[in-house]
């Protein structure tokens, strides 16, 4: 069963006497006939409910974060112009990463050698492994505004210029007086900590 | 079972790799290859990857609300270790000093911005990149929200907000509060149009110009020049031209396309990601998008987005329909459009050039000639003033008498600049009648003799439809303090090869002078020159403070 409002088949089944459709009307070119706002407040609802999840699945397969925001735009779109096959009761998430995966295939074929970073072998890996991990990413979130308070004011520099400020290694370096190698270092210790912390705020959240 | 040290080794070995992916989006291909073989060889690798690319786009998420400051949060204690925040080891102060390996970023059009030495770094305030990427994540959904409304509402996608003496093709309506209809190539013949979109981008499109409205956030413009302001809900405001897509992130920006097809992009605030298009319609082939900053530029031809050496060029691009109350000359001299208050900018007088030049000091000019400045579009030219001489595009000309045919110092406009000195040793000063005019809220132009330079009124008329330039005002005088005894210089204001302000010298002594030339309608081009009245540039400081045209 479609999605129950689907846009498309309510034009279809209230609005077929009016002859005219916005297609036609605003020339928008993307097989959009009619929308009730109630219903594309739903379709946008369920978009931005997944948005998170679904940026960190394609961040996991192209890890830098131009790519992915540039296939983002993508699946977006299509996630829209197919949302009539969308069956409202399965799993969105799951619906979403694979026409994600379709969208990474393609860029990644379309892209030059030098901005593909991993090899079909391991981003197939990836992908069949990465559904878990980023399903939790609302979780992560929620766990890391604990965690952050956690990491002493050296370490929260860090990850602010990083985050904030866009600040590059030799830009922070420079900044702090630091060799480049001891930021990373610091880096390191400061993303274990992170990811540790999370982890075991998410595996106490399972259990 | 506890992992051997060797599979911890890895492990740690594959965290540092992963993290420097992260931080820097480029490893060493030998680096790559080893994440990459660890990755397909380990299970738990690959977890500890997807995990760390989780936590990155969890803070990525945060951007813009990570405080930089510790807070009184800091001395919480930890749940999960039962360590207070002191007794966690320090980050950086621990760390053993290693030898730099500063892995070189992958070449990109432009250089990494450097960090504005004067950005507050405990600034609570979202961060460059933090605004940029949270207008990415919403610009999609946003768009598309707006699209929708868009539809259920019918409301058209854009609409005229104002005209200046605009005429459409096949007699569109162009009038204020028209629906422009969508989806239709439409040709401004003449005059400017100003569009509000439904996304709340601000559109002027200057003719002659052909172009279509395609929805309520995004336009194709086939050739002439559009700028376009997209503030707030109006990011992600996108144009499209026959081989480029430009798209808003959250900026002012404009874009020209020639009769070849070629697209310029300017950015006058925030920033602008442009992709090239193999075709009009083909939005999946926008590849390798650039990211431009504020007063940065590209051209876009042939395959190649390639960088302009000059920058953004406010003066080629109508910003707005509603006149200014005058334009600052100072700015006009420094590429800005006359209400940017733009500083420090040199103009050659011997050659044209224009921008930040090299100091050069004594200039001997063999052949006095007329020079267009082709980077700044309201200049018309400049020259040396040396009997009579050539003084605007259109050929008008002024017999200046003799001079020594020399100059001293460029055409500069400040702000400050490196500063010249006088005779006895003493620098340069741009004080007249007690006002230092490089200080800010004020401005100047140094025209050291023998110089000349004519502004294209015409052209600064159709930059600012509607603006009626009445005068042009200035306060002028020479600020040398250790003035030997010589010929005094003279100064000339000209409008189409008349003189309306000639004062043959000018001392110290006479401190600042009043400017005021009327203009009328039918005036084309304003001259500013002074010279040395044939003896010696030597001692002529003069300079033209708070210059502007009403």
């Amino acid at each position: 069963m479609p999605w129950p409002g689907n846009p498309f088949k309510i034009f279809v089944e209230t609005q077929r006497s009016v002859a005219i459709s916005s297609e036609q009307q605003f020339g928008l070119g993307i097989g959009v006939k009619m929308a009730d706002s109630e219903l594309v407040e739903q379709f946008i609802r369920i978009v931005a409910s997944h948005e998170a999840r679904l940026r960190c699945y394609v961040l996991s397969l192209v890890p830098r974060w131009a790519d992915a925001d540039e296939i983002m735009q993508e699946v977006n779109v299509v996630l829209w112009q197919k949302f009539e096959q969308f069956q409202p009761d399965s799993n969105f998430f799951a619906w979403a990463c694979q026409i994600a995966r379709f969208k990474v295939r393609d860029y990644r074929r379309k892209k030059s050698r030098e901005r593909v970073i991993f090899s079909d072998a391991l981003v197939d890996l990836l992908a069949d492994e990465c559904v878990a991990v980023a399903d939790r990413v609302n979780d992560s979130q929620t766990a890391l505004d604990s965690c952050l308070r956690k990491l002493n004011p050296e370490q929260r520099q860090l990850i602010a210029l990083r985050y904030n400020e866009d600040a590059s290694i030799n830009q922070i370096a420079s900044s702090l007086g630091r060799t480049v190698g001891a930021i990373y270092k610091a880096l390191e210790r400061t993303h274990q900590l992170l990811h540790e912390c999370i982890k075991r705020r998410l595996e106490g959240a399972s259990a | 079972m506890n992992p051997s040290s060797a599979e911890s080794d890895e492990l740690a070995e594959a965290r540092a790799l992963i993290v420097r992916l992260l931080w820097d989006e480029s490893l060493t291909p030998a680096a790559l290859a080893r994440l990459e073989a660890l990755m397909l060889r380990r299970a738990d690798v690959r977890l500890l990857y997807l995990e760390m690319m989780r936590l990155h786009a969890a803070l990525h998420q945060r951007a813009g609300s990570l405080a930089i400051q510790p807070t009184l949060e800091t001395a919480e204690v930890d749940n999960d270790t039962g360590m207070s925040d002191m007794m966690i080891l320090p980050a950086i102060r621990s760390v053993e000093e290693e030898p730099e390996v500063v892995e070189e970023p992958p070449h990109t059009a432009f250089p990494r911005q450097p960090a504005p030495a004067e950005r507050p770094r405990s600034s609570l305030l979202p961060g460059r990149r933090g605004i940029a990427l949270m207008a990415l994540a919403a610009s999609v959904i946003l768009a598309m929200s707006i699209l929708l409304v868009q539809l259920a509402t019918r409301k058209p996608a854009a609409t005229v907000v104002a005209s200046s003496d605009a005429q459409l093709d096949s007699g569109l309506d162009a009038s204020q509060g028209a629906a422009v209809a969508t989806g239709k190539t439409i040709s401004l013949v003449s005059g400017c149009l100003e569009v509000k979109f439904g996304g709340g981008a601000d559109v002027v499109i200057q003719a002659p110009a052909t172009f279509s409205v395609t929805s309520p956030v995004a336009m194709a413009l086939a050739s002439g020049r559009i700028s376009a302001t997209a503030a707030g809900a109006a990011h992600g405001f996108v144009v499209d031209t026959p081989n480029a897509r430009v798209t808003d992130l959250g900026t002012e920006f404009g874009v020209g396309v020639d009769s070849a097809g070629t697209t310029e992009v300017h950015v006058f605030q925030g920033q602008v990601k442009v992709a090239q298009l193999h075709s009009a319609n083909d939005s999946a082939s926008a590849q390798n998008p650039t990211i431009l900053s504020v007063g940065q530029a590209v051209v876009v031809a042939a395959g190649i987005v390639k960088p302009s050496a000059t920058g953004a060029a406010p003066q080629a691009f109508v910003r707005t329909l509603s006149p200014p109350p005058s334009l600052d000359v100072v700015d006009l001299i420094c590429g800005g459009d006359g209400t940017t208050s733009l500083r420090t900018g040199a103009i050659d007088q011997r050659t044209g050039e224009s921008g930040p030049l090299q100091p050069a000091f004594a200039m001997d000019v063999a052949n006095p000639i007329y020079h267009p400045v082709p980077n700044l579009p309201v200049v018309d030219g400049c020259f040396v003033p040396n009997g009579k001489i050539k003084i605007d595009s259109e050929g008008h000309t002024f017999d200046f008498g003799i001079t020594s045919g020399t100059s001293f110092y460029q055409i500069r406009a400040g702000g400050t600049f490196p500063w010249p000195r006088q005779r006895n040793g003493e620098p340069f000063t741009a004080v007249l009648g007690g006002v230092d005019y490089s200080q800010p809220g004020h401005g100047f132009f140094l025209l050291h003799p023998n110089a000349g330079i004519t502004f294209d009124l015409a052209a600064l008329r159709r930059l600012h439809p509607g603006f009626k330039l009445d005068d042009f005002r200035s306060v002028v005088g020479n600020t040398h303090t250790f003035r030997l005894a010589n010929q005094p210089p003279r100064i000339l204001v000209l409008v189409d090869g008349t003189p309306r302000y000639d004062r043959w010298k000018i001392w110290p002594k006479d401190g600042p002078l009043e400017i005021d030339v009327p203009l009328t309608d039918s005036d084309h081009f304003l001259t500013v020159a002074t010279t040395d009245n044939g003896v010696s540039p030597r001692y002529d400081w003069i300079i033209f403070g708070d210059p502007n045209l009403r």
